[in-house]
């Protein structure tokens, strides 16, 4: 590159960085987010069933996501063009998300039992009422994992035809940050609830931040860098945007996650019990898949990895990626990688889009 | 020039990587999980110990205070949750009634299969 050229270019650039500047400090021109048609078929209190629009035959039977009750589903569908839902679609699959919303002091006594034998269990039903199939592959991410896995273990007779985990921990034992902060005498669930009885948005969001304390920094950093990127620039709107989008966690919910879960370690000990009844996860019979972020550092690997020897299936398989906790659905990796593996494990569970 | 990360980039990557790494260790250290209890621990003693005293004032003017209409909004929220479940028991008790004068074909718990059910 000659000199002239070297001049153009960082002439350009200063001129796409004041522009981006002034964007990103008055907040204006966000990227589109969620822009992927969908109805919603089903609704009670805050929660709500999700049917995505596509053209065509779809294949059966359809797929049902359960996202986790920390953060908005939206990263599932982020942009045009860097979408999970975008790639299932396009690869044929009927998708249906349940999305938990935003809870409020209605939903602090909300329990376990409230998203495992209610909600998820009635979301199923219309699922299978609207496509008039017998049967569904079931896909949970993150805490929505842990729920799909209650839910299949609670229900064995749930009519699944496979179950999907992905960047869930199952194993309390060495959770980091938030095993450390939750045991007996630390911080106690009780202390950090809001007026409505919940675990405020920013308490979550804080925790997270915790995790990596100059994660916020390097972003920064990486932004002033890069900020004559157009491209980067929405990429960063985007995904930025939804990291600190965080949402209540019911009051109910989070102690019984804390003694059952945290300090309990239920699923490795076998001690859970949901509306009286033990639960193992021994229990769960479908083809399991457990889809594992090695980089993750919010489900470090050592808390997922037990899930595939504790469920009782005997068709299950464990898939390792070289990718951060949301990597495993955002990003270039991700439509490379990723998201083509876990197609082609769902596509052998489901049968050809009938025209 | 370089293409490669500006100095200013390489100058803060040089301080943050073991920054970073240094905090990293004491987010995740027990003393600083214990001082963090404590300090939630606090903060809602001193949230209590307030509310009491702003509570007092408000209701020595015969005025409700924040407390009162966060009760009212809890009781209101349990009515809430009520209701709910009475809906659900009446959905359910439905759904049986209908199971039963449909036969099994449209019965939910019996009409499909399970995940004992060998598949093919």
């Amino acid at each position: 590159m000659d000199l002239l050229d070297r001049v153009r270019r960082d002439v350009d650039r200063n001129a796409r960085r004041a522009r981006n500047g002034v964007k990103l400090v008055a907040g204006i021109d966000r990227p589109k987010l969620a822009q992927t048609p969908k109805d919603v078929v089903w609704a009670r209190d805050r929660v709500e069933l999700w049917h995505y629009r596509a053209d065509g035959p779809r294949r059966s039977p359809p797929l049902l996501i359960v996202f986790s009750l920390v953060s908005r589903s939206y990263v599932l569908d982020l942009r045009p063009g860097n979408s999970f839902i975008e790639h299932l679609l396009s690869a044929g699959f009927d998708v249906f998300m349940l999305d938990w919303g935003t809870p409020d002091e209605r939903d602090a006594d909300n329990t376990l039992e409230d998203y495992v034998d209610v909600y998820i269990p009635a979301a199923i039903d219309r699922v299978l009422d609207e496509t008039g199939a017998e049967e569904l592959n079931l896909l949970g991410y993150c805490f929505g994992g842990v729920l799909t896995l209650l839910h299949a273990a609670h229900h064995p007779d749930a009519p699944l035809r496979s179950l999907t985990t992905m960047a869930t921990p199952v194993d309390y034992s060495d959770f980091g940050l938030f095993g450390g902060l939750v045991q007996e005498g630390r911080v106690e669930v009780d202390t950090i609830l809001d007026e409505n009885g919940n675990v405020p948005a920013s308490a979550v969001r804080e925790t997270f931040r915790l995790l990596r304390p100059t994660g916020d920094l390097q972003q920064y950093a990486t932004l002033l860098e890069k900020v004559w990127d157009d491209e980067y620039v929405r990429a960063y709107q985007a995904m930025n945007g939804w990291a600190n989008d965080h949402i209540p966690f019911p009051g109910a919910c989070a102690r019984q996650c804390v003694d059952m879960l945290l300090r309990g370690n239920g699923f490795v000990e076998g001690d859970i019990r949901l509306g009286g009844d033990a639960v193992s996860l021994g229990e769960i019979e479908v083809p399991y898949l457990n889809v594992i972020a090695e980089r993750d550092h919010i489900v470090p690997i050592q808390t997922a990895e037990p899930a595939v020897g504790l469920v009782g299936s005997e068709e299950k398989d464990e898939l390792r990626l070289q990718a951060g906790h949301m990597g495993l659905v955002v990003g270039r990796t991700a439509a490379k990688v990723t998201i083509p593996t876990i197609i082609e494990f769902l596509a052998a569970r489901t049968e050809e889009a009938v025209a | 020039m370089s293409d490669g990360p500006p100095t200013w980039r390489r100058a803060f990557d040089a301080v943050e990587k073991p920054l970073g790494s240094v905090l990293q260790d004491v987010a995740h250290s027990e003393r600083f999980a214990e001082a963090l209890g404590l300090t939630t621990r606090v903060q809602a003693g001193v949230r209590r110990e307030l509310e009491r005293r702003t509570r007092r004032m408000w209701h020595m003017w015969n005025l409700p205070a924040g407390s009162d209409v966060a009760q009212l909004r809890r009781q209101v929220a349990a009515l809430d949750r009520e209701l709910r479940q009475v809906r659900r028991a009446l959905e359910q008790a439905d759904r049986r009634r209908e199971g039963e004068r449909d036969g099994p074909a449209r019965s939910r718990q019996t009409g499909r299969r399970s995940q004992r059910t060998p598949r093919s």
